[in-house]
């Protein structure tokens, strides 16, 4: 096995999250730049006479818009590279594009997966499943899944682990 | 309960010592004091904060009047507390991780302490017993050992070999003071605060900003100097031992700390030395104990030895740590020859190492530590490779440990490396869990 085949981004082998994650990220996205652009809009309203603070909340301004197309466009491949698969005796999370990172976690050594779905993404009907172990620093979330695949992957994982001799 | 009888039978219910309420009170004298001198300008603010002082008094007669504690026939620690609504909170013995004195300076120069007992479980897992006479305190903590050390023999959670129930001699290694000050004068918060002092006393002469730069380096200068003198404080008569309990461990001037932690809760040891140490080979010890409160610091040991010179250093670890074989000089892996343009300063000492127990990694430019992990404690493993390092071909391995002042990461490896590293280390992981069922992990 070789790095490239250890990131999931462009390997076969690795189960996928739902497509409805771009939707949700794309909203997140967009509501993020719309509460930043009003902030600013407020502010230079109400500062437009002042020269030096105009130019600082106009150049705030463009500089959410460029992030925000940027942050828009890497979606797409920031989904892709998101990927997981259950292996003989360890789950395998992969995600990341320029920062790429593959996290292994033994199933004997998890102690809770969470099934999680907050309000909006319950409106896209997807749920992130996230693993603890006795470490912090584990970081073992997948985002954007159909909760019909979400419970399936507790499910498989608590499977795994009452067998894994915990 | 008279005065001066040493507490025996803890299955009565019974409250805490009675001079908790005054104890408490002392404890926050230093703040109240600044509150009574601040508002002792006003009369009327002064007659409000009486009021209000009273009333906290009362608060904390009432909380300890309704706070009663006793072990049960279900060989749990039971407190019951709450002045209004009753909360009752059973902590089982059977799954102590441990059991602390602690005792802060008003409680110390009278006499007393508290009892913090640890059992191994999520959230409600911990209890704070203040304020007990020391006798009673150490008589507590005595029963409630003795109780865990009985059910793990007559339950035999113990797994073989475990080096609890081995029988251990009793040994003991005090830290100078002196050498903990030299110690301490010579890490990179010292340069700081000297550098800061020569560039305050500069820009006071200078004063080239009016003032306002002065300011903010008094500010970094001072907090720097506190850090310092609270590192010395806590770390004052450092005392470590080996007893059939455990690793006990007990250090600190105004605030003394004493923990008994059992070896199978050591998660990760790092050895750590910092650039002007060299000189005098002096090391320190650091290590991650299971069971921590991940918010407080201050819950658990981090330090298991804050200077020791380079003989002893393996030789304490032995007797600490004597399952964890432990090797000077293992077989390591080192990063490769392109990590020096990414890792300028300490490519030459980045390297990963797996012996058939431990997970080692070592790296460190000018502050350099040794660190390692017995597979079976190590909780997850990241390969991480970020733009640059893919661009020179590298790859990070992290093995995650409980929370602790270590981190187990490799830089620079060579991305074959770090698969082939990451996979044999996965390998040892799966294997070394098989023999091993401890209730805490």
């Amino acid at each position: 096995m070789n790095i490239a085949e250890l990131f999931s981004a462009g390997s076969p082998g690795w189960l996928r999250v739902s497509p409805k994650l771009h939707t949700y990220w794309h909203t997140l996205t967009a509501i993020a730049i719309a509460i930043l652009l009003a902030t600013c809009a407020v502010v230079l309203l109400f500062t437009w006479q002042v020269e030096l603070v105009r130019s600082i909340f106009l150049g705030i301004a463009v500089l959410v818009i460029i992030l925000g197309i940027w942050m828009w466009i890497l979606i797409g491949r920031r989904v892709r590279s998101i990927g997981y698969r259950i292996e003989e005796r360890e789950l395998k999370v992969s995600s990341g594009i320029l920062f790429r990172r593959v996290v292994s976690v033994p199933f004997a050594r998890m102690q809770l997966v969470e099934v999680s779905a907050g309000p909006l993404e319950r409106a896209f009907s997807i749920a992130s499943v996230q693993l603890h172990t006795a470490s912090a620093s584990t970081d073992a979330t997948i985002p954007g899944l159909d909760p019909q695949q979400a419970a399936e992957l507790r499910d498989a994982l608590t499977a795994h682990s009452s067998t894994a001799g915990l | 309960m008279s005065g001066v009888t040493v507490m025996t039978d803890f299955t009565q219910r019974r409250r805490t010592a009675k001079l908790t309420p005054l104890l408490q009170i002392l404890n926050a004298t230093p703040g109240l004091i600044v509150a009574f001198v601040v508002a002792g300008m006003v009369w009327w603010i002064a007659l409000i904060m009486l009021f209000f002082f009273a009333l906290g008094g009362l608060g904390l007669w009432l909380t300890w009047r309704r706070r009663i504690f006793c072990i049960n026939e279900e060989n749990e620690l039971e407190v019951t507390s709450g002045v209004f609504s009753r909360r009752t909170r059973r902590l089982r013995i059977s799954r102590l991780q441990s059991v602390d004195i602690m005792r802060p300076l008003v409680a110390r120069l009278s006499g007393y302490s508290s009892v913090k007992v640890e059992v191994a479980g999520t959230g409600d897992s911990r209890v704070l017993l203040s304020f007990l006479r020391v006798n009673d305190a150490e008589a507590l903590r005595t029963e409630i050992l003795s109780r865990a050390k009985n059910v793990e023999q007559s339950e035999l959670i113990s797994a073989p070999g475990d080096p609890l129930s081995a029988p251990t001699e009793s040994w003991k290694w005090q830290v100078p003071n002196g050498r903990l000050v030299a110690s301490l004068a010579l890490t990179s918060s010292t340069y700081f605060l000297i550098i800061g002092t020569v560039a305050s006393v500069a820009l006071a002469i200078a004063d080239p900003f009016g003032g306002t730069g002065l300011i903010a380096l008094a500010i970094a200068v001072g907090g720097a100097g506190i850090g310092l003198i609270s590192r010395f404080t806590t770390l004052f008569n450092f005392t470590i031992s080996t007893t059939e309990r455990g690793i006990a461990i007990s250090h600190g001037l105004f605030t003394t700390a004493s923990y008994t932690v059992s070896p199978i809760r050591i998660q990760a040891i790092s050895v750590v030395q910092p650039i002007a140490w060299r000189p005098f080979g002096w090391y320190q010890v650091d290590i991650n104990v299971a069971g921590m409160d991940q918010g407080s610091q201050k819950s658990g040991p981090r330090v298991l030895m804050p200077v020791v010179s380079q003989e002893l250093v393996f030789d304490l670890l032995q007797r600490v740590l004597p399952t964890w074989n432990l090797e000077p000089d293992p077989d390591w892996f080192s990063a490769d020859a392109g990590a020096r343009r990414r890792f300028p300063w300490q490519s030459d000492r980045l390297a990963v190492s797996t012996t058939p127990d431990l997970f080692m990694v070592r790296g460190g430019a000018f502050t350099r530590r040794l660190s390692a992990a017995p597979h079976a404690r190590i909780q997850s493993l990241r390969v991480t490779q970020g733009p640059w390092e893919r661009k020179l071909g590298l790859s990070r391995i992290h093995a995650d440990s409980v929370p602790g002042p270590i981190k187990l990461v490799v830089k620079g490896l060579l991305s074959e490396t770090a698969v082939s590293t990451a996979l044999s280390e996965l390998d040892h992981m799966f294997g070394s869990r098989k023999d091993q069922h401890s209730e805490s992990w």
